[in-house]
């Protein structure tokens, strides 16, 4: 084992190495290859405008790839050591939209006569994000589930708030979209002196706290009989990654893949030591990051747009992982490994079930009454305003039950708690479909656009199905497969949004998730639909708790697990595909609904399922009343504020 | 189970086939030229001002106010929300008898013309002449309103215009490297103008050359990395307003851009705001101050 290892990967190192060389020689500005690179290194002539521009542009790039590419991997690994979720990323617990909220004020509300480089306002973003999501975790002892839910949910908070100016100041930010989509581009090699002593202090804080670090591996409350403070080591450890991370975010963007991909190769490989494996990882991601970009080069030359790496490597990578998934068993297990006990405390569900529905009905017809318009608040109500207002409550409702059933039986299927029914990558697919359309500037109508959607999501359902065969839909693979898909969906989003859309706004506010083009047929499709299968998912709510035990002890007690998964996949395909197609893809619900209902104490699939699908429907059609009234006559779509709304009242029920 | 999805598509599918095709207004829609107009697009809110007409309400006021700038709103016009998502409650109870949107907003279409006749009109499309089609709507617009003549006028005078600023540069320089238009996006990444874009045809129309032939999107512009800049090195650079002063001050002054030889041989120039996507106002402003800048030069 251990032989045929160093072998595969000295093999591996070498060949990539001989393939970026190849790759370096090519992608030399005017053609100049190596001889150019060596005359600018060792006779650099400043009145050469060639070898300035090798100088200035060409070298700082590759420098940075390499340092990016090996921070990013090692954050990568560590975070998923600390958080034991192989699915986490270095910016799992908010970094990145931290960052992107600092950009994004950085441009908009800094005095126009203040040269800060973008950098500052974004680190300091990204470190009162983090601090949010610790000071959130900190009442229940940082455990990893808390800790990444709280990522999560501040990432899907602020992530809202980010959307709602771009949707407002649109056209001052286009640096911030190209910022978004991880673009390597430099003009001198300021960058590269600001990262390299940033980076080498915590990298090696990382590198001398293996040992304590991997006393981790036994479980917060053995290691702490063993005399590990636990919560000292994990918080050390946390900082220097997600400082590593928030250094490397602010200064080149997002570049989404490395850091969750490396690590994994890394223990695809074998590599079981942690010192191993964060510097294999490291090294494994630097390689990628730089052949990513060298690649990106000559497709960018020939297609003459500008394709930021950082997207690029998700759409270069992501064919990759599903190749890889195809042919190898993936050794680790895939599900979240948990160790805090859930809160087990008993609350009736029949009195929670009628007071919710009351609140639901009241709310709802709250939402049609009032209303809005240029005097101030009205009661008023006639035919034409309800003809308005209806389809959208109608269409925000079922939108939030359908998700939520989704992402209850996706979470209760894939056993992590991290997934939601985006993870599959069946709204990307949906999403893709259309951005493309506006990439073409076809202009399409609504038929034209829930058809399109609905291809996309049926798309990639179908790759999705073609794949998960082989491996009888086992959720690790799955899980994965949905994260390369989704990764590289999104990842042409991404270029497409940089490559300086006008109407970036319009794409915007469809892929926030918004009731504004809901209509009455609309709704009664989305309504019969999610009636249908979500009436399905309740029946099957014996097979949910059974799935839970593990596949062996599911079959033992006579479960046809490879059945269960299948039509599981389906319906969670099916709902999504709907409330996709007619609102556009709504984060929040689906990865949300399940855990309010969680800590709200209905822990058994039935309970669940009903007490997601409330409050989901609740949620959303504040969201759009709220959307609609606050800011009259300008409107936000449902799925921001649903992010705003739900997600403060999460975190409050995480704080209290 | 599988067959289910095949049913929901067959769902959707057959709703697609009751879409119902877009009917093309024309004047003769109209027994009376509209008065009560409701424009979303900002292209079509400067055409109708330009025209001397006032909409009843349009999108996003102070956006325009910031961005279009020219022709200045007349007083008492209503703000009816993103250009994005107009406020359709809103809308409707304003009662008009018009709605100009453009394209993107397409999806809506149906929606809005429960409320009112409803014309969609690009400026931008894939035909890549946007100064042409800027005189289209105008001419379009003049029919239904009743403004033919202002119409006609308008695009003449624009014509004219734009023929003799180009006369006047080519005289004052004979022989004038082409034109670069960058807009700075961040420190190393550049908007170029091109084909498709309202510079490019408004230049063509003055006589002047472009220096960026390169593939452009669909509004008429590419965005490059700065090394690209370096293949352009012998043409006139002008810089379309974008970054905040000081970090523009700062990109100015960076080693590289001073190392080129349009910064050496003093050939770059700053146009004042302007609004790139606008119509033939835009157009004729533009022109002006191409002549101002070219011409200043001792």
């Amino acid at each position: 084992m251990n032989n045929t290892f160093r072998l595969s990967l000295t093999f591996g190192l070498v060949a990539s190495a001989l393939l970026i060389s190849v790759l370096i020689h090519l992608t030399v500005p005017y053609s100049g290859g190596w001889t150019l690179i060596q005359r600018t290194l060792f006779a650099y002539d400043t009145s050469n405008y060639q070898e300035l521009i090798v100088h200035m542009t060409y070298l700082p790039r590759l420098t940075i790839a390499l340092i990016c590419g090996f921070s990013l991997a090692i954050a990568g690994c560590v975070m998923q050591f600390v958080l034991r979720n192989p699915i986490a990323a270095p910016t799992t617990l908010g970094v990145a939209s931290g960052a992107q909220l600092g950009m994004v004020a950085g441009v908009l509300f800094l005095p126009a006569g203040l040269a800060l480089p973008s950098f500052i306002p974004a680190f300091l973003g990204a470190a009162f994000s983090s601090l949010l999501v610790f000071w959130i975790a900190a009442k229940k002892g940082f455990a990893p589930i808390h800790l990444v839910l709280s990522g999560m949910v501040i990432s899907l908070f602020i992530g809202a708030i980010n959307t709602m100016l771009m949707l407002v100041y649109e056209r001052y930010l286009s640096s911030v979209f190209i910022w978004g989509a991880g673009a390597l581009n430099q003009n001198s090699w300021e960058s590269v002196h600001r990262l390299l002593p940033l980076l080498c202090v915590p990298l090696a804080g990382l590198f001398l706290m293996q040992r304590p670090l991997s006393a981790l591996i036994l479980g917060d409350s053995v290691s702490n009989t063993i005399g590990v403070n636990v919560k000292r080591i994990k918080l050390i450890a946390l900082t220097l990654v997600i400082f590593v991370t928030a250094v490397v975010v602010s200064e080149v963007g997002i570049i989404g893949f490395i850091g969750i991909v490396a690590p994994g190769i890394t223990r695809l490989l074998g590599v079981r030591h942690l010192n191993a494996q964060i510097l294999i990882s490291g090294m494994i991601g630097a390689l990628m990051l730089l052949l990513a970009d060298q690649l990106t080069q000559p497709i960018s030359a020939a297609t003459g747009d500008l394709l930021p790496t950082g997207a690029m490597t998700a759409l270069l990578g992501a064919p990759f992982l599903l190749w890889l998934l195809n042919r190898q068993t993936w050794p680790s297990q895939l599900r979240a490994t948990e160790d805090t006990v859930p809160d087990w405390r008993h609350r009736r569900f029949i009195p929670l079930f009628i007071t919710l529905l009351i609140v639901l009905v009241l709310t709802s017809l709250a939402a049609l009454w009032v209303g809005k318009d240029p005097q101030g608040w009205n009661l008023l109500i006639n035919e034409n305003i309800v003809n308005l207002r209806l389809p959208r409550i109608l269409g925000a409702l079922f939108a939030g039950v359908g998700l939520a059933i989704a992402g209850t039986l996706v979470q209760r299927l894939t056993n992590n708690p991290m997934a939601s029914p985006e993870v599959l990558g069946i709204s990307s697919g949906a999403a893709l479909t259309l951005v493309i359309c506006a990439l073409l500037g076809l202009s399409i109508n609504r038929y034209e656009q829930i058809m399109l959607g609905t291809l996309g999501a049926l798309a990639v359902t179908g790759v999705i199905w073609w794949l998960g065969k082989k491996h009888r839909f086992a959720p690790a693979q799955l899980l994965l497969t949905g994260i390369a898909l989704s990764a590289g969906l999104d990842a042409i989003m991404r270029i497409v949004m940089s490559s300086g859309q006008e109407d970036v706004s319009s794409l915007l506010t469809w892929l926030s998730g918004s009731t504004y083009l809901v209509s009455y047929q609309d709704a009664a499709i989305l309504g019969v639909g999610v009636m249908i299968f979500g009436t399905m998912a309740i029946l099957l709510h014996r097979w949910l708790d059974l799935i839970a035990l593990g596949e062996v002890s599911a079959n033992s007690v006579g479960l046809n697990s490879l059945m269960v998964r299948r039509v599981l996949i389906l319906l969670i395909a099916a709902l999504t595909t709907l409330c996709t197609a007619i609102i556009g893809p709504l984060t929040f619900i689906g990865l949300l609904a399940p855990h309010m209902a969680r800590s709200l104490s209905q822990n058994t699939a039935k309970k669940q399922l009903i007490t997601a699908c409330l409050l989901g429907a609740l949620v959303m059609v504040i969201a759009d009343w709220v959307g609609r009234v606050l800011w009259f006559p300008w409107q936000f779509p449902a799925g921001l504020l649903s992010s705003l709304l739900g997600g403060a009242y999460f975190l409050y029920l995480m704080r209290k | 189970m599988k067959y289910l999805l095949i049913g929901l598509s067959m769902l959707f599918s057959g709703l697609a086939a009751a879409n119902p095709i877009t009917h093309e207004l024309t004047a003769s829609d109209f027994a009376t030229p509209p008065k009560r107009i409701i424009s979303i697009d900002w292209a079509t809110t400067e055409t109708l001002i330009s025209l001397g007409v006032t909409p009843l309400g349009i999108a996003d006021i102070k956006g325009y106010q910031q961005w279009v700038i020219r022709p200045t709103l007349p007083k008492g016009i209503l703000d009816v929300g993103a250009r994005n998502e107009p406020n359709l409650e809103l809308i409707s109870s304003l009662k008009p008898d018009l709605i100009l949107i453009s394209s993107s907003l397409s999806p809506a279409y149906d929606k809005l013309s429960k409320i009112a006749p409803t014309i969609m009109y690009n400026v931008y499309n894939e035909e890549k002449t946007p100064l042409k089609n800027v005189q289209a709507l105008t001419l379009k617009l003049g029919n239904i309103l009743g403004k033919r003549q202002a119409a006609a006028k308008l695009i003449a005078h624009t014509q004219t215009l734009l023929r003799k600023n180009g006369e006047t540069i080519r005289a004052a320089h004979p022989n004038l490297d082409p034109l670069l238009f960058v807009r700075i996006v961040d420190n190393s990444t550049l908007h170029f103008q091109g084909k498709g874009s309202l510079i490019n045809d408004t230049i063509h129309a003055m006589g002047l050359k472009n220096e960026w032939h390169g593939k452009t999107n669909f509004w008429g512009f590419s965005t490059v990395e700065i090394a690209k800049i370096a293949e352009h090195q012998q043409a006139n650079v002008f810089l379309l307003q974008s970054v905040k002063k000081a970090e523009k001050k700062k990109f100015l002054n960076s080693p590289l851009w001073k190392a080129m030889a349009f910064s050496q041989q003093h050939k770059v120039y700053e146009l004042p705001p302007i609004w790139s996507y606008g119509g033939l106002l835009a157009a004729q402003r533009f022109s002006n101050q191409l002549v101002n800048l070219l011409t200043e030069q001792p």
